[in-house]
């Protein structure tokens, strides 16, 4: 009866922790149920390249628990939320989602792709072929060097086409390195091969970070609106007339634009262009419980704006939240019972030792004043650290005893004890770099050369040799190319077998797991 | 919390089915090979060695706790010890680091014991709740191998640094010792100070190489498959971030198959 209700406890709680690992933690529900971002019309041609094609809305999908696509929707909001740009497994720039679309004239929609190597944001491109929107295999525009505004990706562009300017294409793109956002221009000659030109000089803007930036050419010059916030994450919207070169501030600017945003909604990112008639703005709003919207809002036809009036304050809501599957959301209680049961044999050890050592006490076998030090400094210690835990602002003798035995007594033990590793390695040093045999030969061979290619005497006795020869390199190819192998071979097998070990427990198959209940 | 991607949960099932398989195919009796494991085959030469010198032996199943799956590794050969050891007459003191691992330590021993037919060989105040802390863990342990002058030393599970305090001290008094562990850092210590040290995978082969269980013969055959499983992935990779090198198609390390394990 034992042993059965073990067997079925241990299989329950190894079923639950399978579970709750192999399945999501939320099934079904909409792909945008956590949020709406980022949203921009699109006007795509007809099959017939006419100008009077579709007209919709392409905008960011939020899951907590999916990669962010690009979907789309009719121009109201309604409709059907068909995807149009999602990652693909094969590509490596967007491969952790794709967001922050914006639809350029007549063919493409410039986005922001999350990158393989840890979510860097990139200047993706898709183009409109055949009525499906195809992305590019690589990114057009990369994150910067080490250094440069921005060195740790791109959050957002904005990309102006004219054929008749020179050059025809540019971008205003807000540039990251590290939290900081620094809004940074680039020009091409197809909107494909990009050339970075550096920061824009927005002096007005010194001491806050972008968070979006959005080109607008008007006759007068370039317009650029730019969504910052400062160090309490306040945000403010500001508009700057540029020269013709894009980085320099025609002198001319709006600071703050006036916003009519709903009671409880904060303005996170904003999307502007033209639109019938004159500008289109569409606003992602954070509701106070963080989920997102899209709203649209229209600015003053004539610079400098000043406001933006809204004009639907939902355009697009977040779709219907997936259903729970309950495993995820009680985890911490079963980790919770399994610390309790686990204190339950922190008692089962300690009894098991007052056992051995009372009887050796009682019987008064060998060993037993050792035993009667042991009843001693466990009392002693357990009374002490009690009374200092719920009297920790006390200043008694009890906490000076804590003090004493804690840190006077134990620590002290504990690293003397640790420091005999530096004797200890010594002795296994010498012992291991007798050269006994070709392995031993190969072993003292190698730890020679990883030592010395770690000092600077590795480096100065092969300096003049040619690159392939240097120490310092030799070093690296044996330490980082091999060892590395070898490592991972190894914990490859390990993670083999302690798979296997643990389904044999799980299923309790394994005899020494189920030794104590047999 | 972290949640299965669906290829890891397809190549976890594909494993876990592939080692199920062979269990129930070596309960039926198909004959499972396995090749020799050196430092096991010296198991019985130690402690042959420690009757002969008429002294105690030491087994450690680890720093571990049951929460780590090296352990049960190591609980297994410590029964296959202590049966060797009962059948010779010799005395084993087993150090336990965890208090959970205590009382199942604890029945493995005596169990052994009576397995053996000598149930008077076992004694309680022979496996020893030492403590949850590696120094004193450490202390306790060497103090202990001082004293006896044990014969021999056996290592099998995890360790932290504490594996070259005691195989140093087990080096200094003359005990032979085998060490078994899948603490990879470790290894080069047991290495320098043991007789024979056993080391990743191997750990998990030992219980199946001595016990010669079908269960375990079965468990260790699907380890193999999962092996050549994960190895023929490996040589897949090579083979497509080449092609991708040449073709131009992809971007430093990354390439579709990478890409499709990682959904």
């Amino acid at each position: 009866m034992k042993r059965r209700i073990i067997v079925v406890v241990t299989f329950l709680a190894g079923l639950y922790y399978v579970l709750e690992f192999m399945l999501p933690p939320r099934i079904g529900g909409a792909p945008d149920a956590d949020g709406v971002e980022a949203a921009t019309v699109v006007q795509a041609r007809g099959e017939r390249q006419e100008a009077s094609g579709e007209r919709y809305i392409a905008y960011t999908a939020i899951r907590t628990d999916r990669r962010p696509v690009i979907l789309r929707v009719g121009e109201d909001g309604s409709g059907p939320r068909l995807p149009i740009v999602t990652s693909h497994f094969a590509r490596h720039d967007d491969y952790r989602g794709a967001r922050a679309p914006q639809f350029v004239p007549p063919d493409r929609m410039y986005y922001i792709g999350l990158g393989w190597d840890d979510r860097t944001p990139r200047v993706c491109l898709a183009r409109l072929r055949d009525g499906r929107w195809r992305p590019e295999p690589k990114a057009v525009l990369g994150d910067g060097k080490p250094g440069e505004p921005d060195s740790s990706g791109i959050g957002w562009a904005s990309v102006v086409n004219d054929p008749n300017a020179d050059p025809p294409w540019r971008m205003w793109y807000v540039g990251l390195q590290g939290d900081r956002g620094t809004v940074c221009y680039a020009e091409s000659p197809d909107g494909l091969r990009w050339t970075k030109r550096g920061a824009v000089g927005l002096q007005n803007l010194n001491g806050w970070t972008a968070d979006c930036v959005n080109a607008i050419p008007t006759a007068e010059g370039t317009v650029l609106w730019t969504l910052v916030h400062d160090a309490s994450g306040a945000r403010r919207i500001t508009t700057a007339l540029l020269r013709y070169d894009g980085m320099t501030v025609n002198g001319v600017w709006t600071d703050p634009v006036k916003l009519d945003l709903p009671d409880g909604a904060s303005l996170k990112e904003i999307r502007i262009g033209r639109d019938r008639p004159g500008l289109l703005a569409l606003a992602t709003l954070a509701d106070s419980d963080g989920r997102t919207r899209v709203a649209s809002m229209r600015p003053p036809l004539q610079f400098p704006e000043t406001r933006l009036t809204m004009v639907n304050p939902s355009l697009i809501a977040p779709g219907p939240k997936p259903a729970s599957t309950i495993l995820s959301d009680i985890r911490m209680q079963v980790d919770d019972i399994l610390v309790v049961i686990g204190a339950f044999a922190v008692g089962l050890g300690l009894i098991g030792l007052a056992r051995v050592h009372g009887k050796r006490v009682f019987a008064l076998q060998k060993g037993w004043t050792e035993s009667i030090a042991f009843f001693a400094a466990a009392i002693a210690m357990a009374s002490f650290t009690v009374y200092a835990r719920t009297h920790p602002d006390a200043r008694t003798w009890a906490t000076r005893g804590y003090d004493l035995m804690f840190y006077g007594l134990f620590q002290p033990l504990g690293s003397s004890m640790f420091s005999l590793l530096a004797c200890y390695l010594v002795s296994a040093a010498y012992r291991a770099f007798r050269v006994r045999s070709f392995e031993g030969g190969l072993l003292a061979a190698s730890a020679l050369l990883i030592m010395l290619g770690q000092v600077p005497i590795g480096n100065w006795l092969t300096q003049n040799l040619p690159p392939f020869l240097q120490i310092p390199k030799i070093m690296a190819w044996v330490l980082f190319v091999n060892n590395n192998a070898v490592v991972r071979a190894v914990n490859f097998g390990i993670f083999v077998g302690a798979l296997a070990t643990a389904l044999r427990v799980w299923l309790s198959m394994d005899r020494a797991a189920m030794r104590s209940v047999e | 919390m972290e949640h299965a991607t669906w290829t890891g949960a397809t190549l976890l099932l594909v494993l876990c089915g592939a080692i199920l398989a062979r269990i129930v195919a070596a309960r039926r009796g198909r004959p499972v090979f396995i090749r020799r494991i050196a430092g096991l085959d010296h198991l019985d030469d130690a402690l042959g060695r420690a009757t002969e010198m008429g002294k105690p032996i030491v087994f450690s199943p680890g720093f571990g706790d049951l929460g780590q799956m090296s352990t049960y590794a190591g609980l297994a050969c410590l029964e296959y010890a202590v049966r060797r050891a009962a059948r010779f007459g010799l005395r084993v003191i087993v150090p336990v680091a965890g208090a959970t691992m205590f009382p199942v330590a604890q029945d493995v021993a005596r169990d052994a014991c009576i397995a053996e037919g000598k149930p008077e060989l076992y004694d309680a105040n022979d496996v020893l709740y030492l403590s949850g802390d590696q120094n004193a863990f450490a202390a306790a342990v060497t103090g202990i191998m001082e004293r006896e002058k044990v014969g021999a030393a056996f290592y099998f599970g995890s360790y932290g640094f504490e594996s070259l305090l005691l195989a140093e001290t087990g080096q200094r008094i003359g005990a032979i010792q085998v060490a078994a562990t899948d603490s990879f850092f470790q290894v080069p210590f047991f290495i320098a100070a043991c007789d024979y040290t056993i080391f990743g995978e191997e750990l998990y082969a030992a219980s199946a190489y001595i016990s010669r269980e079908p269960t375990m013969l079965g468990s260790l055959s699907g380890q193999d498959f999962g092996k050549v499983v994960v190895a023929a992935l490996l040589i897949a990779g090579i083979v497509a971030a080449t092609v991708a090198q040449f073709n131009g198609t992809s971007s430093g390390a990354f390439n579709a198959l990478v890409g499709l394990l990682g959904r």
